[in-house]
């Protein structure tokens, strides 16, 4: 999904003669622009700015606000909450993020081709996108019910287990069982994605490929995957920020527990910022998610062929 | 003749490889539907008798009209069923809050995005390649992050516990999303159409409502309601903004009905897949127009 802003070397048409002077077209661009920039700048800079201010501000409802330093910062990673979050949030997300992508890669492969009945199956995949994460939580949270879950129920039914497994109580199982939830929540934006740069390569490559005598295998590594690379890396950078900010989910359909498991960091924040009504240390930790997520984007964005994202001039 | 073995062991493995993909995207879907038919009492029996014991639209009764299903009348003397989730009765007023916002994020999402996008793609202006890195750029600040700063703004303009705050937000949300599909809808506009209109005097907005957004209505159509699907289903700042019963959305709605011992497993199934429709219904016009005008444009 890349943008390109440049002609594709069409050259100067004798038409160019007829175009306005740059000034006047600079300043309708200008005008047409700025409404939006003003928007998105006032809706985004701003709050940022006044988020990293308050970080470093006592703002205790009980106690006068006075700049503090990083007294927020040492408080909030300090406290033994912070580790267990970032344990439990760094768990979610690899395993979310792996989970979905290479589930969208081998979805998408699959899709790719009309077959008996692809115009149907491709609008059902798409369902679950139009679900709310909090609602996704909910649905999950009953598919996973203790006593009387889906998951129980069927498995029951088919002879799979003997007892019925206590998903949502057990840490392990619980955090699984969130993996799953989200999994399905991101999977189709994911297909979506990929299913676009595969349908984007030219028969021809593939045709090309197989008079050498390449394999099925050989085809997708050599021919399939240098074309759907970019939506890969597309794919997973996103799936890894939802998971860092994972928090509806986790919010509807375990509230963090058992215990702690599934305490992911932004639920934790904001705990500290509504519930302890400390915004100062909410604004810290908030502050710290920013910047992990900015290193695991830049980390990410690496793995992009050179040039994948840079024909926006 | 070994080809002929792989390709039907391929085909083969893709059905299996779909069934498998649909019976993981659709199970849950199904599973509510069904609790949201059944009497509650053959649900959460162990071992459940979700087959046998009939189906009923009581619960979309109840939410829709406040009639008491029948299955509450006969217990009312075990439990205080006045209390049999009033919560969830709201849930077709917090629908109309959440589509009303929705819509009007929409408009205004094409309203400033179509100018900018126009600008962005067609016209010789510096620096905007700088312009669109920041407009993306901005949706990589994870929302929790400025969810207290914007929350303190809004009560600063006396905005909190209205609609107004929740369509400010969100279009600040949605915003580059919709102008980052309307430039790739934007680029597949052939030059020579609007030179013919340059040299005819018309000025850049009259090209853009005239000539291109005619020529660029599904994907503007595509964009619009992807805008109004993100606005409809988002949840933390509907939350954070909007906690009073008189503006809750729908996704704080149904949060809320979830965690409340006094709503049914039926009733807030019944309430899931009421709440989900609209979003539902917009799902495959977003698939056909904006999908497909990015698969088109990145090719290019």
């Amino acid at each position: 999904m890349t943008v390109s802003l440049k002609r594709s070397g069409d050259g100067l048409t004798r038409l160019e003669r007829a175009r306005p002077a740059p000034n006047y077209e600079a300043r309708w661009g200008w005008s047409l622009l700025l409404p939006a920039l003003v928007v998105i700048g006032a809706l985004s800079v701003v709050p940022l700015a006044r988020a990293i201010y308050s970080s470093f501000r006592q703002t205790s409802p009980l106690l006068p606000p006075k700049f503090i330093g990083f007294d927020n910062y040492r408080a909030v990673m300090e406290s033994g909450a912070f580790m267990t979050a970032w344990r439990v949030t760094l768990q979610f997300t690899t395993i979310t993020v792996v989970l979905t992508t290479v589930m969208a890669m081998i979805s998408a492969s699959a899709l790719n081709s009309s077959f008996r009945g692809s115009s149907v199956v491709k609008p059902l995949v798409l369902l679950p996108w139009a679900v709310p994460g909090v609602i996704a939580g909910v649905i999950w949270r009953w598919m996973f019910n203790n006593n009387y879950g889906a998951i129980n129920t069927i498995l029951h039914a088919l002879g799979v287990i003997d007892a019925y497994v206590y998903w949502l109580s057990k840490p392990g199982l619980a955090m699984l069982a969130a993996c799953i939830a989200q999994t399905w929540s991101l999977l189709p934006l994911s297909i979506i994605l990929i299913l676009a740069a595969l349908q984007n390569i030219p028969e021809e490559q593939y045709e090309a490929a197989r008079l050498d005598g390449a394999n099925s295998f050989q085809l997708y590594r050599y021919v399939t995957f240098p074309h759907i690379r970019t939506s890969v890396v597309i794919v997973a950078l996103y799936n890894s920020l939802m998971g860092l900010t994972a928090y509806d989910i986790v919010y509807t359909m375990t509230a963090g527990g058992p215990g702690t498991a599934t305490s992911v960091i932004s639920y934790f924040t904001w705990s500290i910022s509504f519930t302890n009504l400390n915004i100062g240390q909410g604004a810290a930790l908030a502050t710290i998610i920013a910047l992990v997520s900015i290193v695991f984007i830049i980390g990410i964005l690496r793995l992009l062929p050179k040039g994948a994202l840079s024909d926006v001039d | 003749m070994s080809t002929r073995l792989q390709e039907r062991l391929e085909s083969t493995a893709r059905y299996l490889w779909l069934a498998l993909l649909l019976v993981f995207v659709l199970t849950p879907f199904l599973v509510t539907l069904l609790a949201s038919l059944t009497p509650d009492k053959a649900i959460v029996s162990q071992p459940a008798r979700w087959f046998t014991s009939g189906f009923n639209i009581d619960n979309y009764v109840y939410i829709l009209t406040g009639k008491l299903p029948a299955q509450y009348e006969v217990e009312a003397g075990q439990r205080t069923m006045s209390m049999v989730s009033q919560e969830i009765r709201f849930l077709p007023t917090a629908m109309l809050h959440s589509v009303i916002v929705a819509f009007l994020v929409m408009i205004f999402d094409l309203l400033l995005a179509a100018p900018a996008a126009y600008a962005l793609v067609k016209m010789r202006i510096g620096g905007k390649g700088i312009v669109l890195n920041f407009i993306l750029g901005t949706r990589l600040i994870p929302l929790v992050a400025v969810a207290i700063p914007y929350y303190e703004l809004m009560q600063m303009f006396r905005l909190t516990n209205t609609l107004t705050s929740l369509v400010i937000m969100y279009v600040g949300l949605t915003l580059p999303f919709v102008i980052l599909i309307l430039c790739v809808a934007f680029r597949q506009i052939d030059r020579s159409i609007e030179e013919a209109a340059q040299v005819d005097g018309l000025n850049p907005l009259q090209i853009l409502v005239r000539i291109v957004v005619p020529v660029a209505a599904p994907s503007i159509v595509g964009a619009g309601l992807f805008a109004f699907m993100l606005s409809y289903c988002e949840f933390l700042f509907g939350l954070l903004l909007a906690t009073n019963q008189s503006v809750r959305t729908m996704p704080v709605t149904m949060a809320s009905v979830s965690v409340n011992p006094d709503v049914s497993l039926g009733l807030t199934c019944a309430g899931i897949i009421l709440g989900v429709l609209p979003a539902l219904i917009v799902i495959v016009p977003v698939w056909r127009y904006m999908i497909r005008g990015l698969a088109e444009g990145s090719s290019k």
